[in-house]
């Protein structure tokens, strides 16, 4: 690699050497030029921005912050209080649970498949795990709908505690090749564990592989080291 | 929409870095496979297609063409459609934020172009390709080490020297090159960015090869002048 500074100028300059600048310039010039132009279109076309469009900052800063800030103390003192956390599987399943989230990243929904994922992660981060189970099921006879809606729609029917069509979700998710086999194998083991299967429950942990992600892994050791009743 | 349950994602394994390998260098086209009836052609049909952002083999070489001729919109019609689930893979395998996964999603589409106009893809998994690419893009803006360093480096897949260019001498050569007659800066962006040998120039202006060797010495002989006026 070699850098242009007073190479340019430089009249010895080697062909290959020249070449090699004034290639890498032209390539970046337009590629800077058509990154312009995509954004432009992304905008216009397909509603995607490159600024975040969800909470404001100061939003994050009065409300989520202080919020965040209270759950990890809590967290904190919890998993410092002896015996507590690590040793009881139920409680660590419990507030596992608990942190999952459905985030919508996306822009306005238009069509009725979109309206109908924007309702079932409204409803579900707002609590409303009924109205979310409601939308998911309709959102299943979708034509269009994803196996990141059916992921989805499984943890709705989880939160609902309607583990038995969770259950059944999550396998369904690992018939066929997916981007969510860790999360669907992860999911599946806690489904089984809230239905009372703790044996396969467990043994479903045990399939996700520390490449899998080491966050998932390590919260399915996590469950796996604890004690389950 | 993206799952936020915290995670992060390094999935990456010697075997996916020979299937990585293989999309780039080699097809390992649907119809490569031995198939028994009809409805399994079909079936494979459709798959590869799905591999392939809905492309057919024959619409993935108009594409290239396209593209050769720096014509964007086709390329921009099959891929813009897969931009927001690109980032969105990339917020949840690697929680990227939505900026973060908006760059490196962009810095992938702009690579993946190049190595489509420099014939270095084939039809094959565009799909897989694509959100493989978006990942080191993401890896190399966060410099998260090592174990990102496993996603195999598409830096050298084009094949030739790149140059590390200062901020300020590529501001200098960017005014130099805006100084330029439309003529010189049609014919440099077709032989560095579209990738047309002299010969195709030559062929479509109908004009003999040398005359167009000649041009683009000329042409880059005046970028350097304006630009050691500039400097």
């Amino acid at each position: 690699m070699s850098t242009t500074n007073n190479k340019l100028s430089n009249p010895n300059l080697s062909e290959v050497e020249q070449e090699a600048i004034i290639g890498t310039f032209v390539r970046r010039y337009e590629n800077e030029r058509l990154r312009k132009r995509w954004s432009h279109k992304l905008s216009t076309d397909h509603q995607v921005y490159r600024p975040a469009t969800g909470i404001p900052r100061t939003a994050i800063r009065k409300i989520i912050l202080p919020i965040l800030a209270i759950a990890a103390s809590l967290l904190f003192l919890l998993a410092f209080l002896p015996g507590f956390l690590q040793t009881d599987g139920e409680a660590l399943m419990a507030s596992y649970l608990t942190e999952v989230t459905i985030d919508n990243s996306r822009s306005e929904p238009k069509t009725e498949l979109e309206q109908a994922r924007a309702q079932l992660i409204e409803n579900f981060n707002s609590g409303n795990f009924e109205a979310a189970v409601s939308a998911g099921k309709g959102l299943m006879l979708m034509p269009g709908a994803t196996d990141e809606d059916r992921y989805s729609v499984g943890l709705t029917f989880l939160r609902n505690n309607n583990t038995a069509q969770a259950t059944a979700i999550f396998r369904e998710l690992l018939e066929h090749p997916t981007d969510f086999k860790t999360e669907a194998h992860y999911y599946l083991g806690i489904s089984l564990l809230v239905h009372g299967e703790t044996a396969a429950g467990l043994s479903e942990l045990k399939r996700i592989k520390e490449t899998d992600g080491l966050t998932l892994h390590a919260k399915a050791q996590k469950l796996l080291e604890a004690k389950w009743d | 929409m993206r799952i936020s349950e915290d995670k992060n994602a390094v999935f990456l394994s010697q075997f996916s870095h020979l299937l990585l390998l293989l999309s780039v260098t080699e097809s390992t086209s649907m119809s490569a496979l031995s198939l028994k009836n009809n409805r399994q052609l079909s079936l494979s049909a459709t798959s590869a297609q799905e591999k392939n952002f809905g492309l057919s083999e024959p619409e993935f070489k108009k594409l290239l063409a396209c593209l050769q001729d720096g014509d964007q919109r086709l390329f921009e019609k099959v891929f813009f459609v897969h931009f927001e689930d690109c980032m969105s893979y990339l917020k949840r395998k690697d929680r990227a934020s939505h900026e973060d996964a908006y760059d490196a999603t962009m810095d992938a589409y702009l690579h993946f172009r190049s190595l489509l106009v420099a014939k270095k893809i084939n039809y094959g998994n565009l799909r897989y390709l694509l959100t493989r690419m978006a990942r080191q893009h993401f890896q190399r803006r966060q410099k998260r080490g090592q174990i990102f360093t496993e996603l195999p480096d598409f830096a050298g897949d084009l094949g030739e020297e790149e140059a590390d260019i200062s901020t300020e001498d590529y501001d200098l050569l960017s005014r130099a090159f805006q100084s330029l007659g439309s003529d010189c800066r049609e014919l440099l962006k077709a032989f560095y960015y579209a990738r047309r040998s002299l010969k195709e120039i030559a062929h479509e202006e109908a004009r003999g090869a040398p005359a167009v060797r000649k041009q683009k010495s000329r042409c880059i002989a005046t970028l350097k002048r304006y630009f050691n006026q500039l400097s």
